[in-house]
């Protein structure tokens, strides 16, 4: 049997402007949170980077990281031309705080994607094959994302938070097309069957386990993977290995 | 893709360490059957839709089919054959339309022929733009009422239909059906909570509730977990997905055992008799 090795693709921290769930106080807390669900590594982001601003957000998540592989970050990033960030070298920095993905909410930021190919960063986090992570629920919309990837199409590129209504319709044309788009599987886990039908069409590399928590409960979409008609190989591959796969083969 | 399938899921260890997807029955009391136009919905395909309850070791799915709900011309038809194709794991609502009383007027006078098939009714107000308190509702009710049926009722938080307000009128009036408020007036969680509290014929049913952490806790402290009735709105939403959320929440195993299995069948017992096999 493969061994499972839980890796979180979708952790936020920070306390949100609705205190609408509660939140991990701290990295202790969420680092506990974390082994009682056996999840050994997780890729967080902070709320404020969506909700209030996302450099701010940035500079908050950078206490929370861990350069040795534990707990990443998702650096936010807006296009550079209007909105440059506030470190001149963001490939460095990322190194050096634990960064080892990009999300961007281009709808709450309110810019066009193709304003990322006014400079060359992005095609440059592209050709550093680092994790571009775009939230359905927060920032960005089916018609952003696919226009993100027609403007990117070599991106590699994390689709999270598809909503309660099976998404399948957006998603699959997608996959198909655009190789380096993986879904996450927080809200896809709520379909029936619907990460099963997902691996059945597309194979298993394309998925990433991801929770959502503390907003949503981290064992809900574990359990809809250990009890999916897949094989253990899959399940394993899902629940971190191809999250870890992408980690590995980023340049920075 | 030619893929090996696990031979036993039930082993499969469970989210949290030393917990396990329970040994005991499932009992979902807000469902579904067949395709529906918002959504793919894989195990919307029957034999898929089977082998994924059974594979949830449910016991008892009660659907109301998606076309007796949304296409008034197919009428319960498509709910009495579910049931027969399938009676070992599901029973269902008697779709009620309040926009066609003759039709509501030939379902409630043949109720008694599907005993078998039917637990109580399926109000779907929002989408049928009737309140709950309709007159148009009043001969469903009293039926409910008398029989002491079991109303499942979509409800949802600021709705003008089915929203606290609309609830309290019926659930006062009518103190022998047992009401489900499908969704627990999805958002208006205080006063869910509250009616809940306040009519001991009122349950709060957690379709769409637990893909937000917190709120199932929040009504077992408030409104005791006797008061919580699990359901999934499958095929729309995965039965591990739900059970993972319930099995994963900060309440007791006997608060767990008491949403998954004991208070749904309990209520479909209470409608079907003690005798039934479930």
């Amino acid at each position: 049997m493969s061994k499972i090795r839980w890796f979180d693709s979708n952790l936020c921290v920070g306390r949100p402007m609705n205190a609408e769930w509660e939140s991990p106080g701290s990295r202790k807390d969420l680092l506990r949170t974390m082994a009682d669900h056996s999840v050994s590594e997780g890729l967080i982001w902070h709320v404020s980077q969506f909700e209030a601003e996302p450099y701010l957000g940035n500079d908050m998540l950078e206490s929370w990281l861990d350069t040795k592989g534990g707990i990443m970050g998702c650096m936010a990033l807006m296009p550079t031309l209007v909105d440059p960030p506030r470190h001149k070298d963001i490939f460095k920095y990322m190194k050096s705080c634990g960064f080892r993905a990009v999300r961007i909410f281009p709808s709450r930021n309110n810019y066009s994607v193709s304003a990322f190919k006014a400079d060359s960063t992005m095609d440059e986090i592209v050709e550093r094959r680092i994790p571009v992570i775009i939230s359905l629920e927060s920032g960005s919309t089916w018609d952003i994302l696919a226009e993100f990837l027609k403007t990117f199409p070599k991106a590699t590129c994390i689709a999270s938070d598809h909503g309660v209504w099976g998404q399948d319709r957006y998603l699959w044309p997608l996959l198909e097309k655009y190789p380096g788009l993986h879904a996450e599987t927080g809200m896809l886990s709520i379909e029936a069957d619907g990460l099963l039908s997902g691996v059945e069409k597309f194979g298993a590399s394309r998925f990433v386990f991801g929770s959502g928590y503390p907003r949503r409960y981290m064992g809900a979409p574990m359990a809809d993977i250990l009890h999916s008609e897949i094989t253990d190989a899959e399940k394993a591959q899902i629940a971190g290995d191809n999250m870890r796969r992408l980690i590995g083969r980023i340049k920075l | 893709m030619k893929r090996k399938i696990p031979s036993s899921v039930k082993k499969t260890k469970s989210p949290a360490s030393g917990k396990f997807i329970p040994g005991y029955p499932i009992y979902d009391l807000h469902g579904h059957w067949g395709a529906f136009y918002g959504a793919h919905l894989p195990c919307s395909d029957k034999k898929k839709g089977i082998a994924h309850l059974e594979r949830a070791n449910v016991a008892k799915l009660v659907i109301c089919h998606h076309h007796a709900l949304h296409s008034p011309d197919t009428g319960n038809s498509s709910n009495v054959r579910a049931v027969r194709a399938n009676p070992e794991r599901l029973l269902a609502y008697c779709a009620i339309n309040p926009n066609y009383p003759e039709d509501v007027a030939r379902d409630l006078e043949s109720f008694d022929e599907y005993r078998d098939i039917y637990v109580g009714f399926k109000m779907l107000s929002d989408y049928h733009r009737h309140p709950l308190s309709s007159p148009r509702y009043r001969p469903v009710w009293e039926m409910a009422d008398s029989k002491k049926l079991i109303v499942l009722a979509h409800t949802w938080g600021g709705s003008q239909y089915d929203g606290y307000e609309e609830i309290c009128k019926v659930a006062s009036s009518y103190p022998n059906a047992k009401i489900l408020l499908g969704h627990s007036i999805h958002g208006d969680w205080g006063n869910a909570v509250k009616v809940a509290n306040k009519f001991p014929n009122v349950f709060l049913e957690l379709t769409a509730v637990l893909d937000d952490r917190g709120i199932l806790e929040r009504f077992v402290k408030e409104a005791g977990s006797s008061k919580v009735i699990f359901g999934t709105d499958f095929p729309w939403f995965s039965l591990f997905y739900h059970i993972g959320a319930v099995m994963d929440a900060d309440i007791s195993d006997m608060d767990k055992r008491r949403v998954l299995c004991d208070n749904g069948k309990s209520l479909i017992e209470g409608v079907m008799g003690r005798g039934y096999r479930l």
